[in-house]
């Protein structure tokens, strides 16, 4: 019981976290709270060792990374729930917002789920590249390529007025290995 | 924002903060007021109470399935028979130093229901602590185990631990794991478990695990009575040094630590089908007192290790 106590008092504090990570993997709340929930599952499942790595939200995170790749399925291809949480969580937010938040999601989901999981790790959680490279189980030149093709994609696909010239240069560095 | 150190260009760096200020405004209001947590450990008892009864509605699938596999396959892995590594109590002290593992033993005929796809070694889970192997180290490694507990403990039936292959992929199974077993395989094809199984007596079974680390802090967390007892392995240097306190209450699990003499750790323990509490079946610790119990576990290592 001690352990699962542990457990229950590091989900609590890191539930929301977890859940906003899962959301920019899978873009819709449904899917987000799904994968979140698993993800919790699974690491309360492996505790015992996960309460002894070096760093449990390290853990954790590869969790959540495994259980978004394992799905076969594309998540995130629910539009009514995007517009939903869009329309509830930014009601305040103009119309050109909401839209541009919803080109943003659409833009994401153009991309492959490993493509998509490195901009979350390395932009969202601030990973650095061989961190990136460890919890996805590749090599850091992995990392750099994808890094580079998925900022050009969704320059491609949002405009430079979102991304603006310096992802170009962004890309191109990541390519030749400069940086972090 | 991360560093990018001195060279990286202005440009690069701004469109860095560009993106990660994209994905912060997406998420910036995503404040959803669920509580995850209750569900988590219903979920993770529920799992771990999965697990345990599969063998009850496969065993027969698992027998099966074995024996076309190793037709199929053409499979020629040996094992070591138990009674060729030692007697009760007399095994002298150099035996496993000179033969150890599968291969130096008399071959017999493996346990079919030891025979399947197992699930593959990884770092990312638990599974780590069940030790490496292929699958037919694997299945040499159960046969072993079940032909000497039930050399040494006659009345119980054992068979090995399983979990059709959908349930794991949709739950506890790692993307690793799932890329090393490959693809092709039905929903139904029960993936073995690596040194965990039912124990049988009169019907009842009981969940029987031996895990194994370099590191003791990895092994047996419940192990809070120490203890310093040398036991009679067929190397010098396996020592019984802790195990779950006894309460003469019923618990939830007992379990043993005993120090290898290459200074590595198994638990060997014992808990319940399903969760709560049980009176165990056996003692345990008298069971790795016995010298063809540990001289399995030698060979189990000596196969899976070659140490």
């Amino acid at each position: 019981m001690e352990e699962e106590d542990e457990f229950a008092a590091y989900a609590a504090a890191r539930q929301h976290h977890l859940l906003r990570t899962a959301f920019l993997l899978c873009g819709d709340p449904v899917s987000a709270q799904d994968l979140a929930q698993e993800a919790l599952t699974n690491l309360c499942r492996a505790w015992s060792r996960a309460r002894r790595a070096d760093s449990v939200d390290a853990y954790a995170r590869r969790t959540l990374i495994n259980a978004y790749l394992r799905h076969r399925r594309r998540l995130g291809r629910d539009r009514e729930a995007q517009r939903a949480l869009i329309g509830e969580a930014h009601a305040r937010d103009s119309v050109e917002q909401s839209e541009q938040r919803l080109a943003l999601l659409a833009a994401l989901d153009q991309l492959g789920k490993r493509s998509r999981a490195v901009l979350v790790l390395r932009y969202w959680e601030d990973m650095s590249v061989q961190q990136t490279a460890d919890v996805l189980g590749c090599s850091e030149g992995t990392v750099k390529s994808q890094t580079s093709r998925a900022l050009v994609r969704l320059r491609d696909l949002l405009g430079p007025q979102w991304l603006g010239p310096g992802a170009a240069a962004s890309a191109h560095s990541e390519a030749k290995g400069i940086g972090r | 924002m991360i560093d990018q150190g001195s060279d990286a260009p202005d440009a690069v760096r701004d469109a860095d903060t560009m993106v990660s200020g994209l994905l912060e405004t997406l998420v910036a209001d995503y404040g959803p007021k669920v509580d995850l947590v209750p569900a988590a450990l219903a979920g993770a008892r529920r799992a771990k109470r999965r697990v345990r009864v599969a063998w009850t509605a496969g065993g027969a699938l698992v027998t099966a399935t074995a024996v076309a596999a190793v037709l199929a396959a053409g499979a020629t892995v040996t094992r070591s028979v138990p009674t060729a590594i030692g007697t009760e109590g007399s095994a002298p002290a150099t035996q496993g130093a000179v033969a150890r593992g599968s291969t130096a033993h008399a071959h017999g005929a493996l346990d079919a229901a030891c025979v399947g796809k197992w699930l593959p070694w990884t770092d990312q889970s638990d599974a780590v602590l069940f030790g490496k192997g292929t699958d037919a180290q694997r299945a040499v490694v159960c046969t072993e185990d079940i032909d000497t507990v039930k050399t040494v403990m006659p009345g119980f039936k054992v068979t090995p631990m399983f979990e059709p292959y959908s349930d794991g992929k949709n739950t506890d199974f790692t993307s690793d794991q799932i890329a090393q077993l490959g693809p092709g395989l039905s929903p139904n094809t029960p993936i073995l478990k690596p040194w965990q199984y039912a124990v049988i007596q009169h019907g009842k079974p009981t969940y029987f695990y031996v895990t194994y680390s370099g590191n003791r802090a990895d092994v047996c967390t419940g192990c809070t009575t120490s203890l310093s007892q040398p036991l009679p392995g067929p190397r010098p240097g396996y020592r019984l040094i802790a195990e779950t306190p006894k309460t003469g209450s019923p618990v939830d699990t007992v379990e043993v630590l005993v120090e290898t003499p290459e200074h590595t750790y198994l638990g060997i323990g014992l808990s319940p089908m399903s969760n709560g509490v049980f009176t165990p079946p056996f003692d345990v610790s008298k069971l790795v007192k016995d010298s063809r119990f540990l001289a399995a576990l030698d060979a189990d290592l000596g196969t899976l290790y070659g140490s």
